[in-house]
């Protein structure tokens, strides 16, 4: 890790959008090279992913304007650098900047309802033992198409940096990706991480080829090690899980943002819609919630505003915001007056 | 170790493991405990497992797969961890259940 990075765009200002959201030139595992694609172009249907169980798309460096007669047809950079919903972690690019957890639900249709509703690519999913009292229990996964979603599994529930290790070599058994949301909780009142451990699980699951992303705190340290440590994405938390109470620090949100290169979603505490358009506006690359959706009085309608939300955080951020001032500054002219 | 077994470290002691589960006599593969090596089982015949953190009795000569379709399991939709090993999914049929194993059967929940 370079002084360069360590020390660049420490200036209040907010990054130029092209900076933003960069992203890998090649991708380290594309299942297709541009020399396919360059013959592809007046063929159609042809272009699919690798796999069906990852339906993330993977970025290209080519130009070639793909004919997408299938939804999963690999996206051009430009593509992805012009589309404020799509996402791009670790060379992989997804369909939405809004991650939904799957728990909390009243019942396994809201919730699939809900998450529809949301435009959410990116689910994610605990580990449990089976209730083997309880036969033929529905699990998520009758709900959720692994063809449809990407399924993200999480380490909740673990207070040890080993638990988690444990719970993820569980996940990742289950044979649906590598990825993994990595979370070590240091607090049972609070939920809140247990930065030290989540660093130690961090470099051994990156050591046995996880995509890690992490659940952290506000700390712009604890983030820069992580990030070190080979995460793909730092997640910090608004406020505590389950709390509703939005982003309490913004601040530093936005300094840990500036200062790591690898995407920053904002993970817990989001308790309305404008708790998400305020974190997107930070220029968050994305926000992760649960709560807020399944515990809304509708859910379904929560999920949609909270799509708008996203989206228009997006936006609002691209676009470039005002200078706030404290003095007046009319917004018609002051000349032209009557006497 | 047979080639059908992911070798997983165990990771040291964790929370689970400070609850008090997983230290029955089928812990490591290398404890003197001995086992029960009759190729026919009695169909009556019982062993004593530890699954998902409770003592059963289940039917003795069982294969993994055997065992989940027994508890109405979709082998496909569950991970299982014997003796703190991860399986992979195709030696299920293969490997059998025997006395004092422990097992974890888990599977993907709704969680944020």
């Amino acid at each position: 890790m370079t002084a360069d990075r360590r020390d660049r765009r420490t200036t209040l200002e907010e990054d130029p959008p092209e900076e933003v959201h960069s992203l890998p030139a090649v991708p380290e595992e594309a299942p297709r090279q541009p020399a396919e694609l360059a013959g592809a172009s007046g063929a159609s249907g042809e272009v699919l992913p690798a796999t069906v169980e990852s339906p993330g798309h993977d970025v290209t460096e080519s130009t070639e304007v793909v004919v997408e007669e299938t939804r999963r047809a690999p996206l051009t950079v430009a593509e992805v650098e012009s589309d404020p919903d799509i996402l791009a972690i670790a060379g992989q690019t997804f369909r939405s900047r809004l991650i939904l957890g799957t728990g909390k639900y009243s019942g396994n249709d809201v919730m699939a309802r809900a998450i529809r509703a949301s435009g959410a690519h990116i689910v994610t999913v605990a580990v449990r033992r089976v209730d083997l009292d309880r036969t033929r229990e529905e699990g998520v996964l009758y709900h959720l198409d692994p063809g449809d979603f990407f399924l993200l599994a999480n380490t909740a529930g673990c207070f040890t940096a080993d638990e988690a290790v444990r719970y993820a070599r569980l996940a990742r058994a289950a044979g649906f990706n590598e990825w993994l949301k990595l979370e070590v909780i240091g607090d049972e009142r609070t939920l809140l991480p247990d930065t030290q451990a989540t660093i130690t699980a961090a470099k051994e699951l990156v050591a046995e080829g996880f995509k890690v992303m992490a659940y952290t705190n506000d700390d712009l340290v604890s983030a820069l090690r992580l990030e070190d440590a080979g995460c793909v994405a730092i997640m910090p938390l608004a406020s505590p899980i389950g709390s509703g109470l939005g982003v309490v620090n913004p601040f530093f949100i936005r300094e840990i943002k500036r200062r790591c290169d690898v995407p920053v979603i904002v993970d817990a505490g989001v308790g309305t819609a404008s708790d998400a358009c305020i974190a997107m506006e930070q220029g968050m690359d994305g926000v992760l919630m649960n709560t807020a959706i399944a515990a809304a009085g509708d859910p379904v309608a929560m999920a949609e505003a909270m799509r708008h939300a996203v989206r228009a955080g997006r936006l609002a951020f691209l676009a470039g915001r005002m200078e706030p001032r404290e003095i007046a500054v009319p917004s018609s002219p002051t000349r032209g007056m009557l006497d | 170790m047979p080639s059908w077994r992911r070798s997983d470290e165990p990771p040291g002691e964790s929370g689970a493991e400070r609850a008090g589960f997983g230290r029955g006599p089928g812990r490591r593969e290398t404890t003197g405990h001995s086992r029960d090596t009759t190729g026919g089982a009695l169909p009556d015949q019982k062993i004593r497992v530890r699954l998902n953190g409770k003592d059963r009795e289940i039917p003795a000569g069982l294969t993994v797969r055997e065992l989940l379709t027994s508890l109405e399991l979709r082998p496909e939709l569950v991970v299982v961890e014997l003796n703190r090993e991860i399986l992979g999914r195709d030696a299920y049929a293969d490997l059998p259940v025997r006395e004092g194993d422990t097992l974890e059967v888990v599977h993907f929940v709704g969680g944020g």
